[in-house]
């Protein structure tokens, strides 16, 4: 071998090995590292086929579609997850922005920091006050009932959704939000409010006259366990003759937090059957140690009494550790995750059926009362109640 | 010697090291951004949509395969609902079939109308003529199955994919009178077309015509009646543009060809604010008769196109409610699975430069339909205006002028 062929030898030596490792490097770049932000199911090349109706609908909307203001590509990515979530037909499977994701999470921690006041949208696209929590920020500040938000830091609220609105004036604890708020009487004023933690109240409790414990639980967020245990200890130190638990309104919450609450009144019963799509089965028992295991009992529900809420009342009723007194609760029976995107919007979605100690599926159909009793518009306004009294007439009589 | 060889092996090594950095890099980005993109699509934000897809497919509790066709058709739709604009819409392909045949206003079939009622696809009328009539298919069958396929739980547009077909070929229809029988027809499918309007007689010398709808078809239609109309010496003519949604513009246009000869049809505002004219065709054999224009709250799109060029050009008078007012262009394009997008891709004007979206036309004459009434108050107006110019009419002040129309009602 002469100089110029070794050194034209070793130059291609160098170029193979240059381009083999180019190649080993593209196709791990292509292959292994992207698998998670690529669609990682099986038939990859099948889905990008059945997709290319996407990108050429996507460019007609980029080239084509007349506005006279610029195209919001974040919207439009959004609408795509959104509708690509809705085609699946389950309505609890459903997308949320950052900021509906946000207010999703406090919601169900029971407490996040704001100036405590529930609010609805008015026909207008304002903010209308509907109650103002006592002692709150808000409250101290001078909101009333009937007022209206018109501008949050100077932003005006028209045209937001609910969800914007609440999200820009919620934030961390101890920082300032300027309101501007109009009065039932047309004056406007400016408002400066310091944003407290709130805790929704979600538990109420106390001793009725007939000798009998009331607790009532409105949801079942992060905080409901610790305010049911502290009102079983209040309750029981009055030696209760019977205990009503009161679970009607109640849109559910987290499953664990059904457990938990399920646990304080049921001893080493199955309180539950999880089961997933390709029939895989989780069973959850009740644990030791619960503090109203014995007493009496009877559980109110209504139409609106749903998911974790049917859990804890499923598992009263199939254990017959007490009566549901009341009418047909909602029926709910999936369970959902909320699964976060990496921009901060997430994904709640349905994974799995929950069942009911006696194998029962509740969804669509709820679960039926033992005693079944109504309340109408009339007995409200006459501030009745025949739901409680014939739970507490059922608990004074003994059970059977 | 030995440190040049050190030294050239250490620069292999590098090379490769680089080489193969260089490798990932682009393996990487061709396959999140191109590959998985599609077509080079670089979108920022985008991989939220495949995170949700993946979460989906993995978690989503579902027995059997999720349906990614059913999945990706609800991302376009998503896109499209983005944009806040309802008249940008997602068809699937049995409804972009479906609504391009009533387009063309003719289709392969066996000429029948369906809905869908409780679950059952009901037939709600049979064309006069068609197989289907001659088969012995009656207004209010049940449809129970298409050549074996079963109706149950299909939405009309897919039983209509069913059912029509290529001219010539035999279908079978199993339709159900009574609960107790159910009878089986085979018939051979023709062309079927849909007859977009009628015209009549008023009074001699009156004519009537009506469009329902603009299909391509439309402006051969009109030219019939029109030619029918001058055998019977008409002179004047109503035009009833009331229910008419509108249909596609071009038929719109060729049919004010016809009214007009000449002159600004329409005028679009494209996306980057430029303005386009579109010519009437000109047609030197266009008719020359006072017109009055019937027009209601459901008079849209390519029908108020028509409306606003023969009121902008002097030609009649417009009698009944405020139209519509959808002052925007859709474009149709068809994706490659037969699916389609309805895209708006611009605003129109009337002739003279009016914007009409939300507005609509107001009526010269402005009169409330009554449906409880069995006379019909609008015709009966035009009619009345038409008659009196045809009478009073002389030629220093023809009847074919708007202001003699108005010089008469006046007196």
């Amino acid at each position: 071998m002469s100089y110029c062929q070794k050194r034209l030898f070793t130059l291609l030596a160098v170029c193979i090995l240059a381009l083999t490792a180019f190649a080993a490097g593209f196709g791990i770049g292509r292959h292994v590292l992207p698998y998670s932000r690529s669609p990682s199911s099986a038939g990859d090349d099948e889905i990008q086929g059945q997709f290319q109706i996407f990108w050429q609908a996507w460019d007609l909307v980029e080239d084509r579609f007349y506005t006279t203001e610029p195209l919001n590509t974040q919207e439009m990515v959004y609408g795509a997850v959104r509708g690509m979530v809705e085609s699946l037909g389950d309505r609890h499977t459903v997308f949320l922005t950052p900021d509906q994701a946000d207010l999703f999470r406090d919601d169900l921690e029971g407490e996040f920091g704001g100036i405590g006041v529930t609010v609805a949208m008015t026909q207008e696209g304002w903010l209308r006050i509907v109650k103002p929590i006592p002692d709150s920020p808000g409250e101290r500040a001078g909101l009333r009932t009937g007022d209206v938000i018109l501008e949050v830091d100077g932003t005006w609220i028209r045209g937001m959704d609910l969800v914007q609105a609440i999200s820009l004036i919620r934030g961390r604890e101890g920082t300032e939000v300027r309101l501007k708020v109009r009065s039932p009487d047309g004056q406007e004023a400016e408002l400066v409010v310091v944003r407290a933690q709130i805790e929704v109240p979600t538990t109420e409790s106390r001793m009725l006259d007939q000798g009998v414990g009331y607790l009532a639980v409105y949801d079942c967020n992060s905080l409901a366990p610790r305010g049911v245990r502290a009102a079983l200890d209040d309750l029981l130190r009055n030696d209760p003759v019977g205990l009503v638990l009161d679970l009607r309104g109640n849109p559910g919450g987290y499953l664990h937090v059904a457990k938990d609450i399920a646990n304080e009144f049921i001893d080493d019963g199955l309180l539950l059957i999880e089961r997933d799509s390709s029939g895989h089965e989780t069973t959850h028992r009740a644990s030791r140690g619960g503090r109203a295991i014995d007493i009496p009992l009877a559980v109110l529900v209504d139409s609106a009494s749903a998911s974790a809420a049917e859990i804890i009342a499923g598992a009263i009723q199939d254990n017959a550790r007490g009566m549901l007194v009341g009418t047909t609760t909602f029926g709910k029976g999936s369970v959902q995750v909320t699964e976060r995107l990496s921009d901060g919007s997430a994904l709640q979605l349905t994974i799995r059926r929950w069942y009911t100690p006696a194998d029962r599926l509740i969804e669509g159909q709820g679960l039926i009362p033992n005693l079944q009793v109504d309340i109408t518009e009339e007995d409200i306004l006459a501030g009745r109640d025949p739901q409680l009294e014939r739970a507490i007439a059922y608990l004074l009589a003994g059970p059977a | 010697m030995k440190t040049r060889r050190f030294v050239a092996m250490l620069m292999s090594v590098a090379l490769a090291a680089i080489s193969f950095c260089g490798g990932v890099s682009v393996g990487w980005q061709k396959s999140v951004l191109g590959h998985h993109s599609g077509q080079g699509h670089d979108i920022e934000g985008f991989a939220v949509f495949w995170e949700a897809w993946d979460r989906l497919q993995q978690l989503f509790w579902f027995p059997g395969a999720l349906d990614c066709r059913k999945m990706t058709y609800g991302a376009v739709r998503g896109v499209l609902a983005s944009l806040n604009d309802p008249y940008s819409v997602f068809l699937e392909p049995a409804q972009h079939r479906s609504d391009s045949d009533r387009l063309q206003g003719e289709f392969e079939g066996i000429g029948v109308e369906l809905v869908f009622r409780e679950d059952i696809v009901l037939v709600s009328s049979v064309y006069p003529g068609s197989p289907a009539k001659e088969a012995g298919i009656l207004p209010g069958d049940s449809l129970m199955s298409v050549d074996g396929t079963s109706t149950a739980g299909l939405p009309v547009d897919e039983v209509q994919v069913l059912i029509r077909g290529p001219v010539g070929t035999p279908v079978m229809i199993e339709v159900q009178r009574d609960a107790a029988s159910s009878l089986i027809l085979t018939m051979k499918r023709q062309r079927i077309e849909v007859p977009s309007l009628a015209w009549r007689l008023l009074r001699p010398g009156v004519g009537y015509l009506h469009i329902r709808t603009f299909t391509d078809r439309t402006p051969t239609e009109v030219a019939r009646a029109l030619g029918e109309m001058n055998a019977n010496n008409v002179q004047a003519m109503v035009l009833d543009l009331r229910g008419n949604a509108g249909g596609t513009v071009e038929a719109a246009v060729g049919v004010l060809g016809q009214l007009l000869g000449e002159g600004v049809a329409y005028r679009e505002l494209g996306k980057d604010a430029t303005e386009t004219r579109y010519p009437v065709p000109f047609n030197s054999q266009a008719v020359d008769w006072p017109l009055a224009v019937l027009v209601d709250a459901a008079t849209a799109s390519s029908a108020e196109i028509v409306a606003a060029a023969i009121h902008d050009h002097e030609r009649g008078l417009l009698y009944g409610q405020p139209t519509f007012g959808k002052g925007s262009v859709q474009a149709i394009f068809p994706l490659n699975d037969g699916s389609s997008v309805h895209l708006t891709v611009a605003r129109w004007l009337s002739s003279a430069g009016r914007a009409l979206e939300d507005l609509g036309l107001l009526p010269d004459v402005v009169l409330e339909s009554d449906d409880e009434q069995a006379e019909d108050t609008v015709l009966q107006a035009a009619l009345n205006d038409l008659q009196r110019c045809l009478t009073y009419s002389t030629t220093s002040r023809p009847c074919s002028s708007l202001y003699g129309l108005h010089t008469v009602r006046d007196g």
